[in-house]
């Protein structure tokens, strides 16, 4: 078997494995999709574009102009040099696959109404694979939260055509305003028949652009630190420090965009402040290794034999 | 009224086939260009597979850097091609130009939509080459449907041979 035939009988086994999810909730599945955008911004962000000069929407435009921006400069991102060339066959019988397992899975072989979504789920995935074939586990990947979204058993249509989504899912729209209401949505369907669910996106990404661009220019490095009262400050609006930690520094964290440390958030610059970042969250995590220990000591005390299994 | 030889589809703001295979009718599907261009060139507002022309109009049809439609599947490339060789002459040209990472219009993936696709009374031969520094276009600017800088590597020609009925056999 080649290695092209195994790539492609362990997609092929991965995408039977898939399963549509038995519920509706948009709390599956809402971090993923902002997380996504969130990841292709990341490019928008660190990736300099002499040429764009436009105001910042996160609309089907753009998310199509990223994705081919992202696609064709991955290498500026990343440590390593893509191919020179990548095996577009695979892409095309792993995209098929897909096809016809969301096809299988949504029983609507026959039907063209959820085409949106089987473009939409394969597209996303095509990304993914194209990504993962140019760079290998790579974790700048931004396609990865939105397979993940098919992971959990939604297949889904990203786009910002109000007339289309509304024809699946009209309540998305209730609470879009006029800084909304260009903006991307996602809707999505699990194994329930004829019911969809869905979020418009809200503007947390012009507000992520904002503060970075701040931190850049006013936090550049740790001994720089500015605390979040400030950047609420710098925001000049009515935005709660718990929105701006949940929408915007936390995301632009876990991006690793930014970091953070007792003084407060700043833009990682050096070495040294990378080391830092690295440093706090090993902590973290070895802080949360000894809690899963005591755990597992427990466990034995009490008589369970695998306490992970299943999870 | 103009009379245009060669056709671009999905001319977005920009002026590439005016500039290099002029006279050319550019073209869009997308009507908020309109007002979206600084400056915009645009002739027609139409589908790149809904064409408001008459068979055998046109002898180039250009494909600039496109993204959202071309050879991604199957199913796109034969409803584009049907409907671009029906707009072209015998003897005409296709000329896509793009990132050879644009899955819209990898060279090997046009090559195989050839291969796969079936159009009636219509041959095409296919032959790719770099855009280098000696290419005409080098100094245009191609940018993505959201004005991004992109970098096209690969001239693909497409030629168009009809067959025509003699009626003779």
């Amino acid at each position: 078997m080649s290695e092209n035939n195994s790539t492609l009988a362990l997609i092929r086994k991965n995408i039977d494995r898939l399963v549509l999810s038995e519920r509706l909730r948009i709390s599956d599945y809402k971090e993923d999709f902002y997380s996504h955008l969130t990841s292709l911004l990341r490019f928008h962000l660190t990736v300099p574009d002499e040429q764009y000069h436009r105001e910042f929407q996160f609309n089907e435009n753009t998310y199509m102009g990223l994705e081919q921006f992202i696609l064709e400069n991955s290498d500026m991102v990343e440590a390593t040099k893509a191919p020179d060339d990548i095996d577009w066959d695979l892409a095309d019988d792993a995209k098929d696959i897909l096809k016809d397992r969301i096809k299988r899975l949504t029983e609507e072989e026959k039907s063209d109404d959820l085409k949106p979504f089987i473009e939409s789920t394969t597209n996303v995935f095509e990304n993914w694979l194209i990504y993962d074939l140019m760079h290998p586990g790579s974790v700048y990947n931004p396609w990865i939260p939105a397979v993940n979204i098919l992971q959990k058993g939604y297949v889904y249509f990203i786009s910002d055509d109000k007339d289309r989504i509304s024809q699946y899912q009209k309540r998305i729209y209730q609470k879009a305003d006029r800084d909304t209401h260009g903006n991307l949505a996602i809707v999505t369907r699990s194994s329930k028949k004829r019911k969809f669910s869905g979020v418009l996106a809200d503007n947390r990404h012009n507000l992520q652009i904002s503060v970075y661009q701040y931190l850049k220019e006013y936090a550049s490095g740790s001994d720089h630190a500015v605390s979040l009262g400030e950047i609420q400050d710098f925001m000049g609006t009515n935005i709660s420090r718990q929105t701006i930690r949940m929408k915007v520094t936390s995301p632009l964290k876990k991006a690793g965009l930014i970091g953070s440390n007792s003084k407060g958030f700043f833009h990682i610059a050096t070495p040294k402040d990378l080391k830092q970042c690295y440093a706090a969250h090993l902590e973290k995590v070895r802080g949360l290794q000894g809690t899963l220990r005591i755990y597992e000591k427990q466990a034995k005390v009490l008589g369970i034999e695998n306490l992970g299994e299943g999870l | 009224m103009t009379f245009f030889k060669n056709i671009e589809l999905g001319a977005g703001c920009g002026n590439f086939g005016k500039l290099f295979f002029s006279p050319c009718c550019l073209t869009d599907k997308n009507k908020e260009l309109k007002i979206a261009c600084d400056i915009c060139h645009l002739d027609c507002f139409c589908d790149a597979c809904e064409l408001p022309f008459g068979e055998n109009t046109f002898g180039i049809a250009i494909l600039c850097n496109p993204y959202g439609y071309g050879f991604n599947t199957k199913e796109e490339t034969e409803i584009l091609l049907n409907e671009l060789t029906r707009v072209l002459t015998d003897d005409s040209r296709i000329i896509i130009i793009g990132n050879h990472r644009n899955k819209y219009c990898t060279p090997k993936r046009i090559e195989k939509r050839i291969h796969q696709i079936s159009l009636q009374g219509v041959n095409i031969h296919f032959t790719v080459k770099e855009t280098d520094s000696a290419c005409p276009y080098m100094g245009y600017p191609f940018l993505t449907t959201d004005g991004r800088k992109t970098n096209p590597n690969k001239e693909i020609t497409l030629y168009v041979r009809k067959q025509f009925n003699t009626g003779l056999d």
